[in-house]
């Protein structure tokens, strides 16, 4: 489902905007694996719910997040149930833990320009306590799929088990006010009173979050590092901050207004920052596939789009499926900064490095070996599941469209010159350039080469370019 | 003639071509981002109607008087259209500039959007360190900026001195104007990987075409494509039976 989208969707804009936000608000499908039926449509509703309010308000969004069966089921808010004196228990912590630090607000308490907020004995001040999080939690109670009207349907092959229909899980989850807690709800200077209806509860508890002052600076640094650059100027992020404060329409929150403020900022657009050592990205591994696909119009055969970027075994694992990340910490965390490196020297944030190591430098080159010339090998394309590998089940079906790089590939400057526009915006150096060229011209087509193997040497060009730092760091 | 009044030396022009045919109207309502044509209509209209009359001939220090006085100048904010026809990508960018257009730079848009009335680029002149102006001499209008004040004066105000705006009511505009029609194909690129982590050909002569911000609105606007959860019912994942089984909760270890 997920390259379908990134690969071929006509609102191409929307869905990376999507899967960066997909970064922020995760769920993982590994961790809805085994509490769910229907995963796959669980997490496709998360995935569709990101797309629908891209563009539109975080107030919006985090509600509709939180409600979701795939949510619900990742961190627990289903089946998550009002403390019993009698047993001991108490509402489980987990969102309320998790919608605070990683979805709204942060551990530190931040200044517009996303820095940490500092007391009078210069320590960070934390954004919430312990007691915030038990209070919160109690907002989170009560909470189960909806089953309205939903017959229990029986599965055809063993072992026979029951199982609820299809929109259960994509509905939003609906509350059990006897399972919900009717404590008083004390959290980040605000009190819910006794007995307040759990909707109530909720929309003040969001409420409350969203208009944060954390949460402009907040999202802002983290949204800028994942379209721009890895540790942006304190000035970018108060920059995007403000717009998500307050949009040019005196709006709070609004989604669209922030991927502007990101894009159109001088310091994504403006030309210093291409000679800056410390501005810019590393490509995140997905999105150099997704880019791949992209450039050169893959299209599945099959329509199956049954690409998976784990799962080949470690000489191949670009470590980032998306929509699976290993935790709800995201594949990387945004404060993330390479030990020993130059980078640690000045404390610049550089969350993708953390995907990087031995190991995965040559998975990467290795994966790109096995897709470049005909896409990646699938499993069963025609069927509606990923079967048990065997020997004639493994196949090609998502091919790339080679046709203008091939009628350049006599030319090595000029294909050269070709991908360093479509894949590097011309930011691969005269000598990298250069380097390439030479490889490809030791061994240049000719007069007298078939033509079926014409894509062998574009193939080249192309993985030489991806493989290279001007390529692999973005500015 | 005002102009032979002025100190720095001045074409002269005699003839009589000063009155335009009108522009064109648009049809309909503008797109949010095309104003050039809509700015168009307004600036010939103003012209059309200042024909004839004549700017104060009085001129002290090389300045012509009515420029002196910004506190006397009549408010006229729709003579440059600050208030209208301001594009998105404008207010982003004033947003993202986080200043008010410098003297210099509302005048070299304003010559950009309004040749008509300011034809032909001209330099600054300073007047007691407060009054930056510039004075056309096609068309005897000048431009001028006074403690943040945008001052008009020519025939184009009938010789009356018009207040159009502060410097900061122009930002949106002016850094909008900063942009149009001078993305580059590698700029174009960058863009696209930075907002899509893509590009085609195609997708760079858009931006080109577009601009950025234009670009963006019409992206932004796009209405979602097929969503994740119909695209799996189209590929028949909803069906239960034998080989159909995207129903069940699968063993974590699978």
């Amino acid at each position: 489902m997920i390259w379908q989208q990134l690969m071929s969707a006509p609102d191409a804009l929307r869905k990376r905007w999507a899967f960066a936000l997909s970064e922020i608000l995760v769920v993982s499908a590994s961790g809805i694996r085994g509490t769910t039926n229907w995963p796959s449509f669980a997490l496709a509703r998360y995935w569709d719910l990101l797309c629908e309010h891209a563009f539109g308000n975080y107030r919006t969004l985090l509600e509709a997040i939180t409600l979701t069966p795939a949510m619900g089921n990742f961190l627990n808010t289903r089946g998550n149930q009002k403390e019993d004196s009698a047993s001991g228990r108490v509402p489980d912590e987990n969102y309320a833990r998790e919608v605070m630090q990683l979805f709204t607000i942060g551990l530190l308490q931040l200044n517009i320009d996303g820095t940490p907020r500092r007391g009078v004995d210069g320590q960070p001040l934390e954004s919430y306590t312990q007691d915030d999080v038990t209070n919160l939690a109690r907002v989170f109670t009560g909470y189960d799929c909806d089953f309205s009207g939903l017959t229990e349907l029986r599965s055809p092959t063993p072992p026979y088990e029951g199982f609820m229909p299809l929109p259960h899980v994509q509905r939003p989850m609906v509350v059990n006010a006897s399972k919900h807690s009717t404590l008083q709800k004390r959290f980040l200077g605000v009190t819910i009173a006794a007995g307040t209806p759990a909707k109530e509860s909720l929309r003040i508890a969001l409420d409350t979050l969203f208009n944060h002052p954390n949460v402009g600076p907040f999202l802002a640094r983290q949204l800028i590092q994942r379209l721009v650059t890895g540790s942006p100027s304190g000035a970018y992020v108060a920059r995007v901050a403000a717009v998500f404060n307050h949009n040019a329409t005196g709006v709070r929150g609004e989604l669209g207004s922030v991927l502007r403020a990101i894009l159109l900022d001088e310091e994504a657009r403006g030309p210093a920052g291409l000679a800056s050592l410390t501005f810019g990205k590393l490509r995140e591994p997905a999105l150099r596939i997704a880019q791949w696909g992209r450039t050169f119009k893959v299209r599945s055969k099959a329509g199956s789009w049954k690409y998976t970027v784990s799962g080949w075994g470690a000489d191949y694992d670009l470590l980032q499926q998306p929509l699976n990340a290993p935790s709800v910490f995201n594949f990387f965390r945004p404060g993330y900064v390479p030990p020993s490196t130059a980078l640690a020297a000045t404390g610049a944030t550089a969350p993708e490095f953390q995907l990087v190591n031995e190991s995965s430098v040559a998975a990467y080159i290795n994966h790109l070996e096995q897709i470049l010339l005909q896409g990646p090998t699938v499993l069963g394309p025609e069927l509606p599941y990923f079967p048990e590998r065997t020997a004639t089940n493994q196949v090609k079906d998502m091919f790339p469209d080679y046709s203008a790089e091939l009628a350049l590939a006599q030319d090595s400057p000029a294909l050269v010159a070709r991908l360093n526009l479509l894949l590097c915006a011309n930011q691969l150096s005269r000598e990298t350039q250069s380097l390439i060229v030479r490889a490809l011209d030791s061994d240049r087509p000719n007069a007298y080469w078939e033509p079926q193997y014409l894509p062998f040497h574009v193939v080249r060009a192309i993985m030489l370019v991806m493989c290279s730092p001007d390529y692999l760091v973005q500015k | 003639m005002l102009d032979r009044l002025v100190s720095a030396p001045q074409v002269v022009d005699e003839t009589d071509e000063g009155c335009p045919s009108p522009a064109p109207q648009p049809s309909g309502s503008a797109p949010a981002h095309e104003p050039s044509l809509a700015l168009l209509a307004v600036a010939a209209a103003a012209l059309l109607s200042a024909c004839g009359g004549e700017a104060d001939g009085n001129v002290r220090d090389g300045v012509p008087v009515g420029m002196l006085h910004a506190e006397t100048a009549t408010a006229k904010p729709e003579l440059l259209g600050h208030e209208g026809f301001i594009t998105t990508e404008g207010r982003m960018r004033a947003l993202a500039a986080a200043r008010a257009p410098t003297p210099t730079e509302l005048m070299d848009w304003a010559e950009r959007q309004f040749p008509m009335l300011f034809p032909s680029h001209q330099s600054n002149r300073v007047h007691d360190g407060t009054l930056f102006y510039r004075h056309y001499p096609q068309s005897d209008n000048y431009l001028g900026v006074q403690n943040g004040t945008v001052l008009v004066l020519g025939p184009v105000s009938e010789g009356r001195l018009l207040s159009v705006g502060t410097l900061a009511d122009f930002a949106p505009q002016v850094f909008a104007g900063l942009l149009a029609g001078s993305v580059t194909e590698a700029e174009a690129a960058r863009f696209l990987m930075h907002a899509q982590a893509f590009a085609t050909d195609e997708s760079i002569a858009a931006v080109r075409r577009l601009g950025w911000g234009a670009w963006l609105d019409e992206q932004i606007a796009q209405a979602p494509s097929q969503s994740g959860g119909d695209w799996l019912v189209s590929r028949g994942y909803s069906a239960i039976d034998e080989t159909h089984t995207s129903f069940r909760i699968p063993t974590v270890s699978s």
